[in-house]
Protein backbone atom coordinates (compact mmCIF):
# COMPACT_ATOMS: atom_id res chain seq x y z
CA UNK A 1 0.00 0.00 0.00
CA UNK A 2 1.01 3.11 -0.88
CA UNK A 3 -0.03 6.78 0.49
CA UNK A 4 0.02 9.68 -2.56
CA UNK A 5 -1.70 12.76 -1.19
CA UNK A 6 -3.02 11.56 2.09
CA UNK A 7 -4.49 8.46 -0.26
CA UNK A 8 -4.19 5.01 0.78
CA UNK A 9 -3.56 3.54 -2.89
CA UNK A 10 -3.29 -0.66 -3.32
CA UNK A 11 -1.71 -1.19 -6.47
CA UNK A 12 -3.82 -2.71 -8.71
CA UNK A 13 -6.79 -1.57 -6.71
CA UNK A 14 -7.57 1.58 -8.48
CA UNK A 15 -10.92 1.51 -9.32
CA UNK A 16 -13.87 4.02 -10.67
CA UNK A 17 -14.46 4.93 -7.44
CA UNK A 18 -10.91 5.92 -5.73
CA UNK A 19 -9.94 8.27 -9.08
CA UNK A 20 -13.63 9.51 -8.83
CA UNK A 21 -12.78 10.97 -5.36
CA UNK A 22 -9.43 12.55 -6.69
CA UNK A 23 -11.55 14.41 -9.34
CA UNK A 24 -13.61 15.60 -6.99
CA UNK A 25 -10.83 16.96 -5.05
CA UNK A 26 -9.71 18.34 -8.20
CA UNK A 27 -13.02 19.80 -8.62
CA UNK A 28 -12.52 21.89 -5.21
CA UNK A 29 -9.43 22.72 -5.42
CA UNK A 30 -9.52 24.50 -8.78
CA UNK A 31 -12.89 25.96 -7.64
CA UNK A 32 -11.50 27.70 -5.07
CA UNK A 33 -8.12 28.59 -6.26
CA UNK A 34 -10.81 30.67 -8.96
CA UNK A 35 -12.64 32.22 -5.87
CA UNK A 36 -9.51 33.14 -4.13
CA UNK A 37 -8.03 34.53 -6.69
CA UNK A 38 -10.75 36.71 -7.86
CA UNK A 39 -10.85 37.77 -4.04
CA UNK A 40 -8.11 39.32 -4.35
CA UNK A 41 -8.15 40.63 -7.78
CA UNK A 42 -11.30 42.63 -6.65
CA UNK A 43 -9.45 43.65 -3.38
CA UNK A 44 -6.54 44.71 -5.82
CA UNK A 45 -8.67 46.93 -7.57
CA UNK A 46 -10.56 48.04 -4.69
CA UNK A 47 -7.61 49.89 -3.36
CA UNK A 48 -6.76 50.68 -6.40
CA UNK A 49 -9.41 53.19 -7.20
CA UNK A 50 -9.40 54.14 -3.65
CA UNK A 51 -6.09 55.81 -3.56
CA UNK A 52 -4.74 59.12 -4.67
CA UNK A 53 -2.28 58.93 -8.07
CA UNK A 54 0.39 61.67 -8.30
CA UNK A 55 2.19 60.64 -11.32
CA UNK A 56 0.66 60.35 -14.92
CA UNK A 57 2.57 56.97 -15.90
CA UNK A 58 1.95 54.01 -18.25
CA UNK A 59 3.93 50.05 -18.82
CA UNK A 60 6.64 51.63 -20.81
CA UNK A 61 7.69 54.41 -17.88
CA UNK A 62 7.84 51.39 -15.19
CA UNK A 63 11.87 51.18 -15.80
CA UNK A 64 12.21 55.03 -16.19
CA UNK A 65 13.64 56.95 -13.01
CA UNK A 66 11.10 58.55 -10.73
CA UNK A 67 12.46 61.72 -11.84
CA UNK A 68 11.71 61.88 -14.88
CA UNK A 69 7.71 61.08 -14.33
CA UNK A 70 5.56 63.81 -14.30
CA UNK A 71 2.88 64.87 -11.70
CA UNK A 72 -0.16 64.43 -12.21
CA UNK A 73 -1.99 67.88 -10.92
CA UNK A 74 1.11 69.80 -12.01
CA UNK A 75 3.22 71.23 -14.62
CA UNK A 76 5.80 68.88 -16.48
CA UNK A 77 8.94 70.11 -14.96
CA UNK A 78 7.91 69.95 -11.55
CA UNK A 79 10.11 67.33 -9.39
CA UNK A 80 8.57 64.94 -7.86
CA UNK A 81 9.02 65.17 -4.11
CA UNK A 82 8.59 62.16 -1.90
CA UNK A 83 6.00 63.08 0.04
CA UNK A 84 3.76 63.25 -2.60
CA UNK A 85 3.80 59.45 -3.30
CA UNK A 86 3.00 59.14 -0.23
CA UNK A 87 -0.37 56.13 0.06
CA UNK A 88 -2.68 58.78 0.04
CA UNK A 89 -6.98 58.11 0.09
CA UNK A 90 -8.69 59.75 -2.72
CA UNK A 91 -11.06 62.25 -1.11
CA UNK A 92 -14.88 61.47 -0.37
CA UNK A 93 -17.67 63.01 -2.52
CA UNK A 94 -19.93 64.95 0.15
CA UNK A 95 -23.06 63.62 -1.87
CA UNK A 96 -22.05 60.53 -1.42
CA UNK A 97 -21.39 60.55 1.70
CA UNK A 98 -24.92 62.49 2.16
CA UNK A 99 -26.91 59.62 0.01
CA UNK A 100 -24.99 57.16 1.89
CA UNK A 101 -25.76 58.48 5.45
CA UNK A 102 -29.10 59.52 5.01
CA UNK A 103 -29.97 55.79 3.81
CA UNK A 104 -27.87 54.43 7.17
CA UNK A 105 -30.74 56.35 9.40
CA UNK A 106 -33.29 54.60 7.71
CA UNK A 107 -32.01 51.36 7.67
CA UNK A 108 -31.30 52.58 11.97
CA UNK A 109 -34.94 53.17 12.02
CA UNK A 110 -35.83 49.85 10.16
CA UNK A 111 -33.74 48.25 12.53
CA UNK A 112 -35.73 50.05 15.61
CA UNK A 113 -38.84 48.82 14.13
CA UNK A 114 -37.84 45.56 13.90
CA UNK A 115 -36.59 45.11 17.38
CA UNK A 116 -39.17 47.11 19.03
CA UNK A 117 -41.92 44.57 17.17
CA UNK A 118 -40.44 41.89 17.82
CA UNK A 119 -39.56 42.54 21.35
CA UNK A 120 -43.30 43.39 22.02
CA UNK A 121 -44.73 40.42 20.50
CA UNK A 122 -43.27 38.90 23.63
CA UNK A 123 -44.74 41.00 26.41
CA UNK A 124 -47.58 42.43 24.79
CA UNK A 125 -48.64 42.17 21.06
CA UNK A 126 -50.88 45.15 20.94
CA UNK A 127 -48.37 47.74 21.37
CA UNK A 128 -46.31 46.83 18.56
CA UNK A 129 -46.39 49.72 15.90
CA UNK A 130 -47.74 46.69 13.44
CA UNK A 131 -50.76 46.47 15.56
CA UNK A 132 -50.76 50.06 16.05
CA UNK A 133 -50.77 50.75 11.97
CA UNK A 134 -53.44 47.45 11.14
CA UNK A 135 -56.09 48.01 13.81
CA UNK A 136 -55.87 52.00 13.18
CA UNK A 137 -59.19 53.45 11.76
CA UNK A 138 -56.84 55.83 9.45
CA UNK A 139 -55.45 52.05 7.97
CA UNK A 140 -57.10 50.65 4.58
CA UNK A 141 -56.78 47.79 3.19
CA UNK A 142 -54.39 48.71 0.51
CA UNK A 143 -51.85 50.36 2.72
CA UNK A 144 -51.82 47.29 5.32
CA UNK A 145 -51.24 45.15 2.35
CA UNK A 146 -47.95 47.60 1.28
CA UNK A 147 -46.97 47.79 4.69
CA UNK A 148 -46.83 43.80 4.98
CA UNK A 149 -44.67 43.50 1.44
CA UNK A 150 -42.55 46.23 2.73
CA UNK A 151 -41.71 44.83 6.08
CA UNK A 152 -41.45 41.29 4.97
CA UNK A 153 -39.39 42.61 1.53
CA UNK A 154 -36.77 44.75 4.42
CA UNK A 155 -36.63 41.17 6.43
CA UNK A 156 -36.01 39.31 3.55
CA UNK A 157 -33.18 41.84 2.01
CA UNK A 158 -31.34 42.14 5.23
CA UNK A 159 -31.48 38.14 5.57
CA UNK A 160 -30.11 38.57 1.84
CA UNK A 161 -27.41 41.23 2.84
CA UNK A 162 -26.08 38.41 5.53
CA UNK A 163 -25.32 36.01 3.18
CA UNK A 164 -23.66 38.32 0.63
CA UNK A 165 -21.49 40.22 3.22
CA UNK A 166 -20.09 37.24 5.39
CA UNK A 167 -16.86 36.91 3.47
CA UNK A 168 -15.35 34.31 6.57
CA UNK A 169 -14.94 31.45 4.30
CA UNK A 170 -13.14 33.58 1.65
CA UNK A 171 -11.03 34.66 3.86
CA UNK A 172 -9.96 31.34 5.69
CA UNK B 1 -57.72 22.87 -0.94
CA UNK B 2 -56.99 20.98 1.66
CA UNK B 3 -55.35 18.55 -1.03
CA UNK B 4 -53.75 21.40 -3.07
CA UNK B 5 -51.70 22.65 0.37
CA UNK B 6 -50.78 19.13 1.17
CA UNK B 7 -49.13 18.77 -1.94
CA UNK B 8 -47.59 22.61 -1.69
CA UNK B 9 -46.53 21.60 1.83
CA UNK B 10 -44.93 18.03 1.78
CA UNK B 11 -43.65 19.43 -2.14
CA UNK B 12 -41.91 22.04 -0.54
CA UNK B 13 -40.43 20.28 2.27
CA UNK B 14 -39.40 17.36 0.15
CA UNK B 15 -38.02 19.28 -2.73
CA UNK B 16 -36.08 21.41 -0.01
CA UNK B 17 -34.45 18.87 1.74
CA UNK B 18 -33.98 15.34 -0.32
CA UNK B 19 -34.63 16.82 -4.27
CA UNK B 20 -31.71 19.95 -3.60
CA UNK B 21 -29.44 17.14 -1.67
CA UNK B 22 -29.73 14.94 -4.36
CA UNK B 23 -28.99 17.77 -6.78
CA UNK B 24 -26.25 19.41 -4.54
CA UNK B 25 -24.42 16.35 -4.78
CA UNK B 26 -25.43 15.17 -8.34
CA UNK B 27 -23.50 17.92 -9.44
CA UNK B 28 -20.22 17.77 -7.60
CA UNK B 29 -19.60 14.37 -7.74
CA UNK B 30 -16.40 13.01 -9.08
CA UNK B 31 -17.91 10.38 -10.60
CA UNK B 32 -17.29 9.33 -14.41
CA UNK B 33 -21.35 8.44 -15.80
CA UNK B 34 -25.03 9.36 -15.04
CA UNK B 35 -25.53 5.88 -13.50
CA UNK B 36 -22.64 5.32 -11.13
CA UNK B 37 -23.08 9.16 -10.21
CA UNK B 38 -26.87 8.30 -9.26
CA UNK B 39 -25.84 5.37 -7.17
CA UNK B 40 -23.13 7.16 -5.21
CA UNK B 41 -25.16 10.29 -4.51
CA UNK B 42 -28.37 7.05 -3.49
CA UNK B 43 -25.83 5.61 -1.54
CA UNK B 44 -25.12 9.20 0.42
CA UNK B 45 -28.70 10.24 0.71
CA UNK B 46 -29.36 6.84 2.14
CA UNK B 47 -26.58 7.09 5.07
CA UNK B 48 -28.17 10.40 5.51
CA UNK B 49 -31.81 9.46 5.89
CA UNK B 50 -30.61 6.31 8.46
CA UNK B 51 -29.11 8.95 10.57
CA UNK B 52 -32.21 10.83 10.60
CA UNK B 53 -34.34 8.06 10.96
CA UNK B 54 -32.09 7.20 14.40
CA UNK B 55 -32.44 10.78 15.38
CA UNK B 56 -36.33 10.23 14.27
CA UNK B 57 -36.18 6.87 16.70
CA UNK B 58 -34.08 8.59 19.82
CA UNK B 59 -37.21 11.24 19.30
CA UNK B 60 -40.06 9.44 19.23
CA UNK B 61 -38.47 7.46 22.61
CA UNK B 62 -38.69 10.61 24.33
CA UNK B 63 -41.67 11.53 23.01
CA UNK B 64 -43.41 8.50 24.18
CA UNK B 65 -41.47 9.04 27.40
CA UNK B 66 -42.91 12.31 27.99
CA UNK B 67 -46.40 12.04 26.34
CA UNK B 68 -48.95 9.59 27.47
CA UNK B 69 -49.72 8.35 24.33
CA UNK B 70 -52.59 5.84 24.63
CA UNK B 71 -53.04 4.61 21.33
CA UNK B 72 -51.04 4.49 17.60
CA UNK B 73 -52.84 7.49 16.32
CA UNK B 74 -51.85 9.79 19.43
CA UNK B 75 -48.34 8.90 19.52
CA UNK B 76 -48.37 9.72 15.39
CA UNK B 77 -49.90 12.95 15.82
CA UNK B 78 -47.57 13.69 19.27
CA UNK B 79 -44.13 12.98 16.92
CA UNK B 80 -45.52 14.68 13.97
CA UNK B 81 -46.34 17.93 16.23
CA UNK B 82 -42.83 17.40 18.13
CA UNK B 83 -41.38 17.12 14.19
CA UNK B 84 -43.13 20.39 12.92
CA UNK B 85 -42.19 22.49 16.11
CA UNK B 86 -38.31 20.81 15.65
CA UNK B 87 -38.19 22.33 12.03
CA UNK B 88 -40.09 25.40 13.00
CA UNK B 89 -36.67 26.21 15.71
CA UNK B 90 -34.50 25.09 13.54
CA UNK B 91 -36.24 27.92 10.31
CA UNK B 92 -36.38 30.14 13.26
CA UNK B 93 -32.76 29.98 14.33
CA UNK B 94 -31.54 30.45 10.74
CA UNK B 95 -33.36 33.55 10.18
CA UNK B 96 -32.66 35.01 13.25
CA UNK B 97 -29.06 34.22 12.76
CA UNK B 98 -29.31 36.04 9.09
CA UNK B 99 -31.67 38.94 9.90
CA UNK B 100 -29.41 39.68 13.29
CA UNK B 101 -26.24 40.23 11.54
CA UNK B 102 -28.41 42.10 8.63
CA UNK B 103 -30.12 44.15 11.15
CA UNK B 104 -27.17 45.45 12.73
CA UNK B 105 -24.41 45.53 9.87
CA UNK B 106 -26.20 47.29 7.24
CA UNK B 107 -26.36 50.81 8.97
CA UNK B 108 -23.15 50.40 10.26
CA UNK B 109 -21.68 49.93 6.60
CA UNK B 110 -24.25 51.69 4.84
CA UNK B 111 -22.50 54.57 7.42
CA UNK B 112 -18.97 54.23 6.55
CA UNK B 113 -19.19 53.20 2.77
CA UNK B 114 -18.69 56.42 0.96
CA UNK B 115 -15.24 57.31 3.78
CA UNK B 116 -12.72 56.49 0.99
CA UNK B 117 -9.90 56.74 3.87
CA UNK B 118 -11.87 54.08 6.34
CA UNK B 119 -12.47 51.70 3.03
CA UNK B 120 -8.43 52.23 2.23
CA UNK B 121 -7.64 51.30 5.56
CA UNK B 122 -10.10 48.39 5.79
CA UNK B 123 -8.67 46.68 2.25
CA UNK B 124 -5.20 46.92 3.53
CA UNK B 125 -5.74 45.24 6.60
CA UNK B 126 -7.58 42.18 4.26
CA UNK B 127 -4.61 42.40 1.74
CA UNK B 128 -1.89 40.19 3.64
CA UNK B 129 -4.98 37.76 4.47
CA UNK B 130 -6.60 37.23 1.39
CA UNK B 131 -3.56 37.42 -0.79
CA UNK B 132 -2.39 34.50 1.28
CA UNK B 133 -5.18 32.57 0.84
CA UNK B 134 -4.88 32.94 -3.04
CA UNK B 135 -1.29 32.15 -3.16
CA UNK B 136 -2.22 29.01 -0.67
CA UNK B 137 -5.04 27.95 -3.00
CA UNK B 138 -2.37 27.80 -5.97
CA UNK B 139 -0.45 25.52 -4.31
CA UNK B 140 -3.14 23.49 -3.31
CA UNK B 141 -4.20 23.15 -6.60
CA UNK B 142 -0.91 22.52 -8.39
CA UNK B 143 -0.46 19.69 -5.39
CA UNK B 144 -3.89 18.22 -6.73
CA UNK B 145 -2.89 18.57 -10.21
CA UNK B 146 0.24 16.43 -9.16
CA UNK B 147 -1.76 13.91 -7.39
CA UNK B 148 -3.76 12.98 -10.41
CA UNK B 149 -0.61 12.88 -12.63
CA UNK B 150 1.21 10.43 -10.53
CA UNK B 151 -1.88 8.22 -9.81
CA UNK B 152 -2.29 8.32 -13.80
CA UNK B 153 1.69 7.20 -13.86
CA UNK B 154 1.80 4.67 -11.47
CA UNK B 155 -1.59 2.97 -11.60
CA UNK B 156 -2.88 3.62 -14.78
CA UNK B 157 -4.16 -0.52 -16.27
CA UNK B 158 -6.50 -1.51 -19.30
CA UNK B 159 -9.36 -1.89 -16.70
CA UNK B 160 -8.73 2.44 -15.55
CA UNK B 161 -7.62 3.39 -18.27
CA UNK B 162 -10.77 5.67 -19.51
CA UNK B 163 -11.26 7.18 -16.05
CA UNK B 164 -7.51 8.29 -16.76
CA UNK B 165 -8.47 9.59 -19.82
CA UNK B 166 -11.40 11.60 -18.93
CA UNK B 167 -9.33 12.74 -15.53
CA UNK B 168 -6.53 14.03 -17.93
CA UNK B 169 -8.34 15.84 -20.35
CA UNK B 170 -9.89 17.86 -17.53
CA UNK B 171 -6.55 18.93 -16.16
CA UNK B 172 -5.88 22.64 -17.92
CA UNK B 173 -2.38 22.95 -19.72
CA UNK B 174 -1.89 26.20 -18.04
CA UNK B 175 -3.58 27.54 -14.57
CA UNK B 176 -4.44 31.09 -14.52
CA UNK B 177 -1.61 32.65 -13.94
CA UNK B 178 -0.45 31.21 -17.77
CA UNK B 179 1.91 29.02 -16.03
CA UNK B 180 2.12 25.51 -17.34
CA UNK B 181 0.55 22.47 -14.84
CA UNK B 182 3.78 20.21 -14.30
CA UNK B 183 3.32 18.69 -10.84
CA UNK B 184 7.78 18.89 -11.31
CA UNK B 185 7.76 22.44 -11.52
CA UNK B 186 4.65 22.81 -9.50
CA UNK B 187 5.51 26.13 -7.20
CA UNK B 188 7.54 27.86 -9.80
CA UNK B 189 4.58 29.12 -10.82
CA UNK B 190 4.17 31.41 -7.93
CA UNK B 191 5.42 34.52 -9.17
CA UNK B 192 2.51 36.37 -11.19
CA UNK B 193 2.30 39.65 -12.37
CA UNK B 194 -1.12 40.41 -10.66
CA UNK B 195 1.00 38.73 -7.39
CA UNK B 196 3.99 40.88 -7.88
CA UNK B 197 2.21 43.99 -7.90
Amino acid sequence: MKSIGGLEVKKGKVDENLIAQVRYSHKIAFFQYLRKKSRWLELFSEIDESVQKPIKYEEKDLNKKISSLKLADSKQDENIKFDKLALRPKDSDSKRIFIFRALAIVCMIWTLLVLSTETALIWDKEKTIVNWWVTSEFSTTLSIFMFSVVFMAGMTFSSYFTIFNLKILDEQ
Amino acid sequence: MKCLWFVVYWGNILTGSIFMQFLKRYWTCGHFSAGSQIKWVVIKLLKMTLIMAVLLGVMTMCVMKFVNAEDRESLFNAVYTASLIMSNVYGMLILVVLLGHGLIKLPITLWKHPDNKYNLMNALSRADRVRRAYRTSLIEYHEQISICKTLEEQHATGFNRRFFDILMSEIPEHDLEGQKNNPFEKHRGAGSKEGES
